[in-house]
């Protein structure tokens, strides 16, 4: 208490209690304004390090879940890419079988053999496939994967090399996102394009015996396409639950993130009406102030 | 004593009511004069004409007192020295602080995150040439957002700078005039005349001062006043004011002499401590984490990059230029802005990501004084937090020993409006009681000239 009221005095409270409500009238409206309780790094600094955290956390996470969805797409380019080479193998399983009956005339087997070296063409295609202009079976090498070249003893060249690429799809964790053309269509347990370059060529010489031989490289081929395909298939399995991890993860943040330095929208809106009850008071409780004076009754 | 002792002793009541209304009159003149103190008229009765019972003097006014508490006064100026240096503080860093805000802030965190993530888009696909484009991208935007947070913080150093210029300046002004008012004060003094006004008026300058500065204040019989500075320098002696010179100094600043000798650092009170505090220990303290955190960025990105091979087999080069540690985050610049400058392959074979992912690993490694990237940049932010929270706190603290001290200030040395109207009309009846008193002796004069007439 104070032992003299004088006029200084009460306007030093006046305005000293209308400052401190209008600063926590104020706080409350950025606390509602932004529904965040840490609006600068001084409001809490550990929360807003912390939050910081969070937030590139969140952006990691982000992106993994971007570099999955650049992965389903070339993988699943990859995946019917090999889907198409059964086909095509089968295709060619068929041609051999009838060519290596006996019965077949040479013209009859020349024609097989011209359907075979059509199967092999597509199957070059096949193994040339791109996705975003990248050869996805060339290994880590540009350009194309595979050329028709008849010097070779399975009819083409290779240009690609055994390179893999990983790529991280979660914090630690990375994936092998391609197989090399070699050891898919040119596997020493079962080559595609041995096998088919044999039958086009025991079939054009007119060779039953020979692409009966063929007819069991093409089996053996298959077997090994399919095992190549499981790759593909488990890879894209992991991409998607993966996937589902991240999202969990990107939702446990986001809730973090609010614990964190989001408002508490009740009771920010109750300090704010409480702020502007006491303001009215004050303003009210001053104006009657002010005019009081004993000059009023002094005649 | 006769009819004309009780004349004299109703003229000397109309003087002394006359002078204590004057006194009234002046204090509810000066109600709203910043630093003003009330003054009372001390009635005191007058010496006896006679030795005989009922024989009295009269009143008269003794002296005129100023209501003033010195140790008040002292209080509120070292209050002051705290509140001043406290604000000076909050308003040197805040806009700083902005510059690490989630929302509108400059982004760094977002940045480096943004160039990290262009280049994991990059490791799915290497040779693609807009993901390439994409990682430069992003590597520039980052490279600009630690100019753009150097130079906030530069600019802030150099604006600090500027108002410690001006402030030396108000100093210099503010001790001139005191010492000034100390040779007026002590001239009065000795001439036995009235000082209230002009004491009022160097509390005042004081006032001021003590917003700028912190200072030591020592008294002279003759009412002059020394001041010194913490460490006994002087600023004040006499009618000398020892005026505060300013000198550039290594740091692109200036420091603040005192009579040859560099006071800068002693400097512990009122906003040029602020300044100062702000200029020379907290804003530089940020530069430093930001330099290291952009050199060492930089460099682990470019050793990582020259350990690879660009998208057309070629080893790679530098990806950041950073002249120097010192002044990294202001000076580092992209060494190239050729999207295959980046060296993803660690074989040689452009479609190879092996160095890619080797150079992504930097984002979850210690590179940064220990940290990992983000974690420095966290740190940045838990610390310029931390100063302005601490600052907020002491701020608001002092705000409020302050407002007291002010309060009690204003309860002993203001006027009091309704105390002032009581004197005016106390005064005022005793005024009309001492005439009407002069109108009885007219009377009574009158009867005895008269007595034994007709």
């Amino acid at each position: 208490m104070y032992s003299r009221i004088t006029t200084e005095l009460v306007n030093r409270n006046l305005l000293d209690s209308l400052n401190q409500t209008q600063q926590s009238q104020t706080t409350a409206m950025t606390q509602v304004e932004t529904q965040r309780r840490v609006n600068v790094p001084s409001d809490d600094p550990v929360a807003a390090a912390l939050s910081s955290g969070n937030q590139s956390q969140a952006a990691q996470i982000t992106q993994f879940l971007q570099n999955i969805n650049s992965l389903n797409g070339q993988l699943q380019v990859g995946d019917s890419a090999l889907s198409s080479a059964t086909t095509l193998m089968n295709r060619a399983l068929t041609l051999g079988t009838q060519g290596a009956t006996g019965t077949l005339s040479a013209t009859d087997r020349a024609d097989l053999g011209q359907e075979v070296g059509q199967v092999l063409d597509e199957m070059v295609n096949v193994a040339n496939t791109t996705f975003n202009g990248t050869y996805v079976f060339a290994g880590t090498a540009a350009g194309p994967a595979y050329t028709a070249n008849n010097a070779q003893p399975d009819g083409v060249l290779y240009n690609g090399n055994n390179g893999t690429n990983q790529v991280q799809i979660a914090p630690g964790a990375a994936v092998t996102i391609n197989q090399p053309g070699s050891q898919i269509f040119q596997n020493g347990a079962g080559s595609i394009f041995q096998s088919l370059n044999d039958l086009k060529n025991a079939l054009n010489s007119n060779d039953p015996a020979g692409a009966q031989t063929a007819v069991g490289e093409l089996s053996g081929a298959i077997k090994q396409l399919s095992q190549q395909r499981v790759f593909y298939g488990s890879t894209l399995n992991r991409l998607s639950s993966t996937q589902t991890f991240l999202s969990n993860e990107q939702q446990n943040l986001t809730q973090q993130e609010t614990t964190l330095v989001g408002s508490d929208l009740a009771s920010a809106l109750t300090q704010l009406s409480a702020a502007q009850t006491a303001r009215t008071a004050i303003l009210t409780a001053g104006g009657h102030l002010s005019q009081l004076s004993l000059l009023n009754y002094l005649q | 004593m006769g009819l004309f002792g009780i004349l004299s002793i109703a003229d000397q009541s109309l003087a002394a009511q006359q002078t204590a209304l004057t006194v009234t009159s002046n204090n509810i003149a000066n109600v709203n004069t910043p630093g003003y103190s009330r003054r009372v008229a001390q009635l005191a009765e007058q010496a006896p004409f006679s030795t005989q019972a009922g024989g009295g003097g009269g009143v008269q006014v003794a002296n005129v007192t100023a209501v003033r508490d010195a140790v008040l006064e002292i209080r509120v100026q070292q209050e002051t020295q705290t509140q001043s240096k406290l604000t000076s503080l909050q308003q040197q860093l805040g806009p700083v602080e902005a510059l690490f805000s989630e929302q509108g802030g400059a982004g760094l965190g977002t940045a480096i995150d943004n160039f990290f993530s262009a280049l994991q888009q990059l490791s799915t696909d290497p040779s693609s040439g807009a993901q390439r484009q994409a990682a430069i991208t992003a590597a520039q935007t980052m490279t600009q957002t630690f100019q753009q947070v150097s130079r906030g913080i530069s600019q802030q150093i150099s604006g600090a700078d500027q108002e410690v210029v001006q402030q030396v300046g108000q100093v210099n002004n503010l001790t001139t005039q005191i010492a000034q008012l100390n040779g007026q004060i002590a001239d009065l003094q000795n001439a036995q005349q009235d000082t209230a006004s002009l004491v009022d008026q160097r509390t005042n300058l004081m006032g001021q001062l003590s917003g700028l500065m912190d200072f030591n204040v020592s008294s002279a019989s003759n009412g002059q006043l020394t001041l010194t500075t913490s460490q006994g320098q002087a600023l004040v002696v006499g009618t000398d004011a020892h005026t505060l010179t300013l000198a550039p100094n290594g740091a692109g600043t200036h420091d603040i002499y005192d009579d040859g000798t560099d006071i800068t650092a002693t400097i512990s009170g009122g906003a040029l401590a602020g300044m100062i505090t702000a200029r020379d220990q907290n804003l530089p303290g940020m530069n430093t984490q930001l330099d290291q955190l952009a050199a060492s960025l930089s460099n682990s990105v470019n050793t990582q990059n020259a350990a690879g091979f660009d998208a057309s087999g070629n080893p790679g080069g530098n990806l950041f230029t950073v002249p120097g540690a010192t002044g990294a985050a202001a000076t580092m610049s992209l060494s190239t802005t050729d999207p295959n400058a980046i060296a993803a392959s660690g074989t040689g074979s452009p479609g190879d990501n092996t160095n890619l992912l080797t150079m992504l690993g930097l984002q979850n490694q210690p590179i940064a004084g220990g940290l990992k990237p983000d974690d420095a940049y966290a740190a940045m932010i838990s610390h310029i937090g931390s100063l302005l929270q601490g600052a907020n706190t002491q701020q608001q603290a002092s705000q409020t020993v302050l407002s007291q001290l002010q309060n009690q200030r204003a309860s002993y040395s203001g006027v009091s409006m309704d105390e002032e109207s009581v004197h005016l009309t106390q005064f005022q009846q005793a005024y009309q009681a001492a005439a009407r008193v002069v109108g009885v002796v007219n009377t009574l004069t009158d009867l005895a000239i008269n007595l034994g007439k007709d």
